[in-house]
């Protein structure tokens, strides 16, 4: 099993929606990068990461968390734990 | 001539709330079809299904599309689909009524003992101008693209006083507004030989989640609730009939307009 599985949540898995979302290369959705800073991502951008990320993981992502989506490490967090405890 | 809006189908951008619901339910209650889009999360999107079925229950087909208006992904989606619903027709109404975007001055302020608020940035402005604004012309071009704009179908856009004025925190949605403006004035000219109508609404102060989110809208509330020659601010449903009543007609002669409806509120601020 590799380190990046967390309560079913795939990192590259999570990576690749997020590269898609955004349309850039899955290369550059590093997992420290700063979605707003280094990539560039405004707050609809950011809202769309989230409606894909309630949609894939069957999530719910208030409106208020939405800046503490910041990076994909970050997203990988707070999405484990909204499944884990979904 | 009248004509009567049962049967016929509205698309509605922002379905989810203020105008755009309410607009919903009076076109609904009047026998029109409804396709809504809107963009929400888990718990706005299901409220905005519970609302869907509640037209429903009017007797009237609504179906609902929890998708970015200003993404062409959605209009490749989407246009489809309208076509599909519609028999190939088209919708009669289309109601842009989409508020997104960055509420913020053009220069930095102070916020009272606080830090120093930013300036708006050049991505804030594209993406609020993008969002209320241009994303009215993206749809038509696909729409008319796809043969779904028919003769005698209006079309309406949501304005705002601040297309003309200067609310405080408002610049990029003031921007926004006044882009849509001069975008109904070109479609309405570019679409008179189709017999197509273009208008925009500027409604009066509304209590609405869109205006509650501006700074300062509680000020703005109290100044309009008091200065509002009807005695009272706007309320979503006088926008609704309003659009109900000028969508009764096969004329496209009245075009190219930003209509109040505001009970005479601008006339007196």
């Amino acid at each position: 099993m590799s380190g990046n599985q967390t309560a079913g949540v795939d990192l590259e898995e999570l990576r690749a929606l997020i590269a898609e979302e955004l349309e850039l290369p899955v290369e550059e959705i590093t997992d420290e990068a700063d979605l707003k800073n280094d990539l560039a991502v405004d707050s609809l951008t950011a809202m769309e990461v989230a409606v894909q990320l309630e949609k894939k993981y069957r999530i719910k992502i208030d409106e208020g968390e939405i800046t503490s989506l910041t990076s994909l490490a970050t997203i990988h967090r707070i999405v484990s734990a909204k499944v884990e405890t979904a | 001539m009248f004509v009567p809006l049962k049967g016929s189908w509205a698309l509605i951008f922002g379905v989810s709330s203020g105008m755009g619901k309410a607009t919903a339910r009076a076109l609904a209650e009047a026998g029109c079809n409804i396709i809504g889009v809107h963009f929400d999360l888990a718990e706005g999107r299901q409220q905005a299904e519970q609302y869907a079925k509640t037209l429903g229950e009017l007797g009237v087909e609504a179906h609902f599309f929890n998708l970015n208006v200003a993404a062409k992904q959605s209009r490749a989606e989407l246009v489809p689909v309208i076509g599909d619903l519609t028999s190939g027709v088209g919708p009669r109404v289309i109601l842009h009524s989409v508020a997104y975007g960055t509420l913020t001055s053009l220069l930095p302020t102070q916020d009272g003992q606080e830090a120093e608020v930013p300036g708006v940035t050049p991505k804030q402005l594209t993406m609020t101008v993008d969002v209320m604004g241009h994303s009215l012309v993206y749809w038509i071009q696909d729409l008319v693209r796809a043969e779904l704009v028919p003769r005698g179908a209006k079309i309406f856009a949501m304005t705002s006083a601040g297309g003309t004025r200067v609310l405080s925190g408002y610049a990029p949605v003031s921007a926004a507004k006044a882009t849509l403006e001069a975008h109904v004035r070109d479609l309405a000219v570019e679409l008179a030989p189709r017999g197509v109508a273009v208008n925009a609404i500027r409604a009066g102060t509304t209590v609405t989640p869109a205006l509650q989110k501006i700074p300062g809208s509680e000020k703005l509330i109290a100044h309009c609730r008091d200065i509002n020659p009807g005695g009272r601010l706007t309320r979503t449903e006088d926008v609704a009939e309003a659009i109900v009543a000028l969508s009764c007609t096969d004329s496209s002669w009245l075009t190219g307009n930003v209509i109040g409806v505001d009970g005479g509120e601008a006339l007196v601020v």
